[in-house]
């Protein structure tokens, strides 16, 4: 059960990095990216490469993977600078699915559909499985804190500001003398380059990576996640994040009490209690759980 | 010279011409009103001015550049500074956080400093929220500072746009109907603020309907109608002239 409860909280961990990007780039600067798996995949497929083909160092395949990852939102952003809302939406969920279809079809590169196996993990072999798990949840919380401090600071700086401007009126905040394009640019890369990290971490982690892993559904996740916990609130990202895997796992114990329905009915039981509750949740409280709050600085 | 000069400024929308060669001057140091009937094109030349619609021919020069086709931030950073005629803004900030937005030079907005809480991106936030103040308090905000600014009311946010312009220190001001919808009083406080503002050496071009704050704060008065500049004098002259009253014709001079 411990066990259990270690593999439920390091995909809950990596649910919040990946939340928390979303929410940069998202939740601040108001641009919506339905291509989150697809970053998340060119990090995984970076970081196993990088450590298992080429035998370099796990810190040097997550570098890579946040840099690489990176590299390509900066691309992205160039390619979608004019666009918005719906359209972006669109480009972003077509870039994932170019993602994973190039990975599905360069078997030279990615061994195809049969995916990547035996990806290192830090000491993966040295120590026992129930160990190594507790470990590597460790490293993963240290990540999502250490993201958390530094999106927090930056929520809460000017440079914060400036994107919550763009995402009401980025004429308005053009006007006020910024730089539009580059605050987006800046925050797209940030967050695609977490998204990367997120994705190294589960490859080092599962030790396996398969375009199958990387549907549009994960996507939809952490998109669901960030509105259930209050988009433009880090700390909404994080408890969406935890929740969303809660309830996943939570309703695999709908089996217990639900005798004489076939697997078939009890995944799609599972699918409708997860769905009713965020409807719920959107329903009664829009903002989310934890809303963002305005700061109140007209005292000095 | 000129602070700002417009030389042959021209723009269409769908084959309709907005503006069809604009020339017009404004003088360092005065407030030049710029009026004309609905359509006439103001707006648009606001928004070619300041970089938010490109024009498609003709130039602008602004404190001895060529600004014409500049990114709006680039013109914005040089000292030209807009406001808009149906208020905008950012709803989702508090009426402080639109001020400070419009404060210039914070190294807090680089993304380095901003993740490091660099301690002079916070001693510059300290000062522009002291001037913040001072800007809220005389256009009557400073009651609602903490506030959302889409809780404001329609006057309040007309005095946003005011006092967020006067954020990033400009040498010049484009205002598009500042006083529309502000009640007599704080309007006449707005007029006497800016020749507050004019003697500590700003410049502002001010788009106006209400005739008799044209006639008592600005000087000289510059007509359009059609996208084009029909007439340049004192109020006494414009008003005098039989082309300026019939361009007015047909329509209510109080909006
Ligand atoms: N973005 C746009 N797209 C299409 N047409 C436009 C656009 N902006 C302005 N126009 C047209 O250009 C003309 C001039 O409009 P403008 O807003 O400049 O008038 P104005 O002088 O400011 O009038 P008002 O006193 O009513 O504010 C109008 O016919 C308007 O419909
Ligand atoms: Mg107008």
């Amino acid at each position: 059960m411990t066990d259990y409860l270690v593999a439920m909280l390091t995909f809950a961990a990596l649910y919040g990095l990946m939340s928390l990007a979303l929410n940069l780039v998202w939740g601040m600067a108001g641009m919506i990216n339905l291509g989150l798996v697809g970053f998340f995949a060119l990090g995984g497929y970076a970081s196993a490469l990088l450590t298992h083909r080429f035998g370099l160092p796990i810190p040097v395949g997550l570098a890579a993977a946040f840099l690489f990852a990176g590299a390509c939102g900066v691309v992205v952003a160039l390619v979608t600078a004019r666009l918005r809302g719906d359209y972006l939406a669109i480009v972003t969920l077509g870039f994932a699915e170019v993602v994973r279809i190039i990975a599905s079809n360069e078997i030279w590169l990615t061994n195809g559909t049969d995916g990547i196996s035996g990806i290192p993990g830090p000491l993966r072999g040295e120590v026992p499985p129930a160990t190594f798990n507790l470990v590597y949840l460790l490293i993963v919380l240290a990540v999502v804190a250490i993201a958390f401090f530094l999106l927090q600071n930056l929520r809460h700086s000017p440079f914060g500001r400036v994107l919550r401007a763009i995402r009401d009126d980025d004429q308005v905040a053009a006007v006020a003398g910024k730089w539009v394009i580059a605050f987006k640019i800046e925050a797209f890369a940030i967050s695609s380059g977490m998204l990367g990290l997120a994705g190294a971490l589960y490859g080092h982690y599962t030790s396996y990576i398969a375009p199958d892993a990387f549907v549009p559904l994960v996507t939809i996740y952490i998109v669901l996640a960030l509105s259930a916990g209050g988009t433009g609130s880090n700390l909404g990202a994080l408890c969406g994040a935890l929740l969303i895997v809660f309830f996943q796992e939570g309703t695999r114990f709908i089996a217990a009490w639900a005798p004489g329905l076939g697997a078939v009915q009890l995944a799609a039981l599972r699918e409708i209690a997860i769905s009713a509750t965020l409807i719920l949740i959107l329903r009664f409280r829009p903002q989310g759980l934890l809303p963002e709050k305005l700061p109140r600085l007209a005292k000095r | 010279m000129a602070l700002l000069e417009i030389t042959g400024l021209r723009r269409s929308f769908y084959g309709i011409a907005a503006l069809s060669g604009v020339d017009l001057a404004v003088e360092s140091g005065s407030i030049t009103g710029l009026i004309g009937p609905n359509g006439a094109g103001k707006t648009t030349l606001f928004n070619c001015v300041s970089g938010i619609v490109p024009p498609q021919g003709g130039r602008v020069v602004f404190d001895g550049a060529d600004i014409t086709g500049w990114r709006p931030d680039r013109i914005a950073r040089r000292g030209l500074v807009r406001t808009f005629q149906i208020a905008r803004g950012f709803p989702g900030l508090t009426v402080m956080e639109n001020l400070l937005l419009y404060g210039p030079d914070q190294p807090g907005e680089r993304l380095l400093p901003a993740l490091c809480r660099l301690p002079a991106a916070r001693r510059r936030e300290e000062e522009l929220r002291e001037r913040a103040r001072a800007i809220a308090a005389r256009l009557a905000l400073d009651r609602v500072l903490d506030n959302p600014a889409s809780a404001l009311s329609g006057g309040q946010k007309k005095l946003l746009e005011i006092g967020r312009a006067l954020m990033t220190e400009p040498k010049l001001v484009l205002l598009d109907e500042p006083i529309a919808g502000v009640n007599p009083a704080l309007a006449e406080e707005i007029g006497a603020h800016l020749r507050r503002l004019l003697a500590d050496g700003l410049t502002f071009l001010v788009i106006e309907h209400h005739m008799d704050m044209i006639a008592r704060l600005c000087h000289p008065v510059i007509v359009m109608a059609e996208g084009r500049t029909l007439a340049q004098g004192s109020f006494a002259e414009i008003a005098a002239r039989g082309e300026v009253q019939e361009a007015y014709m047909g329509r209510r001079w109080a909006s």
